[in-house]
């Protein structure tokens, strides 16, 4: 191990001059720190731009602040991911090392089986052809093909050149190729038909080993081999090349590969990264010199759709903007210190000035960079160089401070000191600009227009010079730089008193009346579009539009309105519509597509530019050079073809925690009215530059803004909403993207309008039925007392009855005098009678007891008068007596009307008798009717039957027979 | 000489003693052998079966070769059926067997005794239509004898059997299959 490193660092140590020395910046991320020795096997990144990273440890998912593990199929199952691939429909394939297939759909894994079995080898690969076949690759079983129906094998007994396959490609035209152990197989499976041509090194491979295959859309297929480097396969012409840079390739075996517009970057298994420029100058590098990169071990490269590179390695994972910004700290190996002025020349030679001077850096087509520093005739130390120029016959010019302006040859050298036979050998030359054989140089007194003659391919040519200054129409005679637009304009950024502009209609001048507030610019770019952009000092950007040669007013940028930040030092617009803002803190950009500021920072590396006033240059081939504090910045603006805002959806929504499904309209029922929702701004380039706004159409009036990924409305009045949102890198939400949600929130129950009637016709039925209650209560109660009084009177009159007191009266005249003291008795029961009949004859129900004493009394006095013709037997039971009510009188009446109807003898006597019989009290007796028979009212059986009814007891019962008559009835029990 | 004759004798002991271990030859034959198949329409189950089964397996190459004649099938809910079976849907004059051969796809080891899953990858051929299927089967492996059994199911269609019209609620178009064989050592 430690051999192997020490190897590895003689390589850094010895490699170095020979490569290019500019780096991307890159960052470590940390997946999780519960768990050690992760490994990222695969990467890739779904329709959602959710990034899957699949692991030795599990398949994690990120979205930009958290890596989240997918729960196994099964708690303690093993997934070692080995490979990822995500359908079209969202679809997620997981490949793992024991063979198994997992499909990751609607928020969970599970497990995915083929009716035909599933691999037992490692899945190494997954794909899907223009069939919409989805086809595996497996370490030892070959391929698999899934026509969504059936699993079909593709092995060796059907053609592939080996089993042990190691990645597998698909293009657009239905074809599927993989590298395995015996080199590359192309196959189709179309109409269940297979087709297979293989490739190996007996056609031309470097080696039959292929560990990775890139698919390049123009025709090639690259290959990544194990031993020899990476070549392509031409596929119309089935021909192999290999760069003649990869003739001698000792870097072990390729793992990972990235193919890039003008490089391919090499994952290798022992050496790091490696870069390929295989268009343009065709210069390698490698990583193991970069700060940050130092793995040895590279197990995967993917590029998001944002242009950040990812890269595994063994136990880390790097993040990286990539190409798109790179960084040389380093020339030959020494640090670069502050620069002064930059210009990238036609040679796409790097034109430089520092304190040690003016250099020129070529970078070699063999890798090498060539440092030059040239001592300059004539230009005396302490000097300055301020800016570099280079004209259209090929000559440098630089300007310097307080030494004038000199000519050099670009390729020799020799240089001349300009000199105008006034003072501008004394003078300081802040910028200068041109166009042919005009060149404009803007000095601190003033501009000055030189003519060159027509020896100007001659170094020391002939030169005609107008000079402009307060004298003859400028403002000011402190010129920070002129610019000479595509309209033969010239503009002056001055220092106190604005912008001016020569047309051929003379001088203008802008200023307060232009609403332009700063006073001092040195910096002017003109766009792509022919905008003018201009940086003062301490107010901002300001920006001109003209059209059709019209005047247009000024527009001011600052913080307010997107602007990141309001210290620049230099503008610089590139030839595809962005404007680069060289600030202090950062760069930013402004897109004239977007017409939007982003900002450059920490995240793509850089922290702290602070670079000199106008240190920019555009490359012929369209890179922006800056110059800075011991750093080149190179910022190539014509490979960021990348998604530029932050990727917004929605997480979820809920109603009282109840998920919402967004993707339709929803009627929220009032009860629930309290809504969340959570929300992503995939941005991976830097996360914690998203800022939100939302707002609830409906409930807010602003937008709110916010920097966390959630939004909370409780309690919300029953109406309609939309959710509106939107997120931006900046403050500025005016070019944001927007998504939104409508939905409506119900009126509660209570509220609905028919809940509203319905609960009143209840209301109003139930009081009617209540009011229906009580009246026939209280009309029961009227008809019970009506009775009462009826069966009262009835009683009385009864009692009154003149034959019953003519009977007792004729009575006690025949034992009054045979027995006096019988008579007393007589009249004592006599008295009794009646004066029960007045203490009961109130009530409802007395007891039984009571009853039969009334009975008893009344038996006495009718037994006086009718001696044996009248036999009462009576089987009560005391408990019965005690227990059991019954309605006042009602025995007695029934008594009464027994006698009444029967004729009474000595030898027919009348036999009432009064007995329980299955729980009815029954009162029977024999039937003599009487010859002349009495008038009957009726009333007595009517009257104890009514009274019954009203009392809730049941109808008594009346049964006449021949020789008996029996009245049965229920009586009530005591509570 | 005598040197010679111990050599040849030698050789001749080592040769047969040879052919004695390797007497237990690698191809397995069935000796008994069921496949039965059912269709589940929503009117009818129909469902036969045949025990003339036969098949070869050859341990060494893993390779396999299994057929049946297709007018051995028997069991059918009628006569009549039987004949639709051979006349219309088989056409078992002009194809008289169902094959299925190919190759096991991944490494048996056929001399350790137990149960394994595996993969029969290869060319099944009903009615004449070959179609390249992978079947899942399970072998009992046992000394000198091979028990297979395998599930799985056949779509008409990739076989070009067309039912008519009328019958389409009796014939159900994916026909399941069940094999069960007992194959066992060749001694020839």
């Amino acid at each position: 191990m430690k051999i192997r490193y020490c190897f590895i660092l003689l390589l850094c140590v010895l490699v170095p001059s020979k490569m290019k020395a500019q780096f991307p910046f890159v960052r470590p991320i940390e997946i999780d720190k519960t768990i050690i020795d992760i490994k990222v096997q695969v990467i890739i990144q779904d329709n959602q731009r959710l990034m899957w990273l699949g692991t030795n440890k599990g398949l994690y998912s990120y979205d930009g602040s958290t890596f989240k593990i997918t729960p196994a199929v099964k708690k303690g199952d093993e997934i070692f991911v080995n490979s990822l691939y995500c359908e079209k429909n969202g679809t997620l394939w997981v490949g793992l090392k024991s063979g198994a297939i997992l499909q990751y759909k609607n928020d969970s894994l599970r497990r995915f089986e083929f009716e035909e079995g599933m691999p037992k080898e490692a899945i190494t690969g997954i794909t899907e052809d223009n069939y919409s076949n989805i086809w595996f690759s497996t370490y030892g079983e070959g391929l698999y093909v899934w026509n969504r129906k059936h699993l079909y094998n593709f092995d060796e007994a059907d053609g592939l050149i080996d089993n042990y396959v190691y990645c597998i490609v698909s293009d657009n035209k239905g074809r599927v190729w993989c590298g395995s152990d015996g080199g590359i197989s192309e196959c189709s499976f179309i109409e269940q038909k297979k087709q297979i041509k293989n490739f190996s090194t007996q056609d031309g491979l470097s080696d039959n080993i292929i560990k990775k295959l890139i698919w390049d859309k123009t025709g090639y297929l690259w290959f990544g081999t194990d031993n020899y480097g990476i070549g392509k396969l031409n596929l119309k012409t089935n021909k192999v090349e290999i760069p003649q840079e990869f003739g001698r390739w000792n870097k072990g075996a390729v793992q990972a590969m990235l193919l890039m517009e003008h490089e391919v970057w090499i994952g290798t298994s022992d050496s790091g990264l490696i870069d390929f420029e295989f268009s343009g100058q065709r210069r390698t590098r490698n990583f193991m010199n970069a700060e940050g990169f130092k793995y040895p071990t590279i197990q995967c490269l993917f590029r998001d759709d944002e242009g950040n590179i990812w890269i595994a390695c063994k136990d880390h994972l790097l993040q990286s903007p990539g190409e798109r910004i790179e960084f040389l700290k380093t020339i030959n190996g020494k640090p670069v210190s502050t620069i002064h002025s930059i210009l990238a020349d036609s040679k796409k030679r790097l034109w430089f000035s520092d304190d040690n001077g003016l250099n020129r850096l070529t970078f070699n087509a063999d890798g090498t960079d060539q440092l030059k520093t040239f001592s300059i005739a004539g230009l005396k130390t302490p000097f300055k160089i301020l800016t570099i120029y280079q004209d259209a016959f090929g000559f440098i010019w630089f300007g310097t401070f307080d030494q004038g302006c000199f000519r050099m040859d670009a390729e020799t050298g020799e240089s001349i000191h300009i000199d105008d036979k006034k003072d501008l050998l004394k003078q300081s030359v802040l910028s200068i600009t041109g166009q042919r054989s005009t060149l404009w140089l803007a000095t601190l007194a003033g501009a000055l227009k030189l003519e060159l003659g027509d020896d100007a391919l001659q170094l020391r040519c002939g030169i005609k010079i107008d000079y402009y200054n307060s004298s003859n129409g400028l403002n000011n005679n402190f010129i920070y730089e002129v610019l000479l637009d595509q309209k033969n304009r010239v503009w002056f950024a001055q220092d106190g008193k604005g912008i001016s502009m020569l047309d051929k209609d003379g001088f203008h001048n802008f200023g307060e009346k232009d609403s332009i507030k700063a006073k001092t610019f040195f910096s002017i770019t003109q766009d792509r579009n022919g905008g003018l952009w201009f940086a003062s000092t301490d107010n901002g950007l300001y920006r001109y539009k003209s059209d059709n040669n019209k005047l247009k007013k000024f527009t001011s940028y600052n913080l307010s309105n997107g602007l990141p930040s309001m210290h620049i030092t230099d503008l610089c617009a590139d030839n595809i519509g962005n404007v680069i803002i060289v600030c202090v803190e950062g760069i930013a950009s402004f897109n004239l597509d977007t017409e939007s500021f982003s900002w450059y920072q920490e995240a793509e590396g850089i922290e702290f530019v602070d670079a000199d006033l106008n240190t920019t240059s555009l490359s012929p081939d369209g890179i922006i050079w800056i110059g800075a504090k011991n750093q080149f910045i190179e910022i190539n603006t014509t490979l960021d073809r990348f998604r530029k805002t932050p990727f917004l959806t929605f997480e979820r929504a809920t109603a009282l925690l109840d998920p919402i499904d967004l993707t339709s309209y929803a009627s929220i029922p009032g009860g629930k009215n309290h809504l969340a929702f959570s929300f992503q701004g995939i941005w991976f380039s830097n996360p914690s530059e998203v800022n939100f706004q939302y707002k609830m159409e409906g409930l807010n009036r602003e937008w709110i803004n916010t920097r966390d990924r959630t939004a909370t409305f409780p309690d919300m009045k029953p109406g309609r909403y939309t959710f509106r949102l939107r997120c931006s890198r900046t403050n500025d939400f005016s070019h944001s993207n927007e998504i939104n949600y409508s939905f409506v929130i119900l009126q509660p129950l209570y509220r609905q309008w028919w809940f509203i009637i319905f609960s009143i016709i209840i209301l109003i039925a139930l009081t009617w039925i209540f009011l229906k209650i009580r009246d026939q209560r209280v009309n029961l109660l009227q008809r019970l007392e009506k009775e009462k009084l009826a069966s009262q009177f009835e009683t009385l009159k009864n009692q009154v009855n003149p034959h019953f007191l003519f009977n007792s009266f004729n009575t006690l005249a025949n034992i009054i005098d045979d027995d006096k003291t019988k008579a007393i008795e007589y009249i004592e029961k006599l008295t009794d009678f009646f004066r029960q009949i007045l203490v009961h004859r109130e009530k409802d129900l007395i007891k039984l007891e009571e009853e039969i004493e009334i009975i008893n009394d009344y038996v006495y006095l009718q037994q006086q008068r009718f001696e044996s013709a009248l036999i009462i037997k009576m089987r009560i039971s005391n408990e019965q007596a005690q227990t059991l009510l019954i309605p006042p009188l009602a025995l007695q009446i029934l008594v009464e009307n027994a006698i009444k109807h029967n004729s009474l003898t000595s030898s027919n006597p009348l036999i009432i008798e009064m007995f329980f019989e299955n729980n009815f009290f029954i009162v029977k007796n024999n039937l003599q009717p009487k010859l002349n028979k009495e008038p009957s009212t009726g009333t007595g059986l009517q009257n104890i039957s009514r009274r019954m009814q009203m009392l809730g007891l049941p109808e008594i019962e009346v049964e006449k027979t021949e020789t008996h008559f029996t009245v049965k009835f229920k009586l009530a029990v005591k509570k | 000489m005598n040197k010679i004759i111990s050599g040849v004798l030698f050789i001749l002991f080592c040769s047969l003693l040879l052919t004695g271990f390797s007497s237990s030859s690698p191809i397995y034959k069935v000796s008994e052998g069921t496949i039965k198949f059912v269709s589940e329409a929503s009117f009818e189950t129909v469902a036969a079966s045949s025990k003339k089964l036969n098949g070869l397996l050859d341990t060494t190459t893993q390779e396999f070769a299994f057929s049946v004649a297709n007018n051995s099938f028997e069991g059918f809910n009628s006569l009549l059926q039987r004949e639709h079976f051979n006349e219309s849907y088989l056409e078992s004059e002009k194809n008289p067997r169902s094959k299925f051969t190919g190759k096991i796809i991944e490494k048996v080891n056929f001399s350790k005794q137990g149960t394994v899953t595996v993969r029969a990858k290869g060319i099944l051929n009903i009615h004449g239509v070959e179609q390249e299927r992978i079947l899942k089967c399970e072998l009992i492996i046992e000394s000198g004898a091979i028990k297979v059994s395998s599930n799985f199911s056949v779509f008409l269609a990739d076989h070009e059997i067309s039912i008519p019209k009328i019958v389409y609620e009796k014939i159900s178009p994916e026909i399941k299959i069940q094999v069960e064989a007992i194959m066992h050592q060749k001694t020839e």
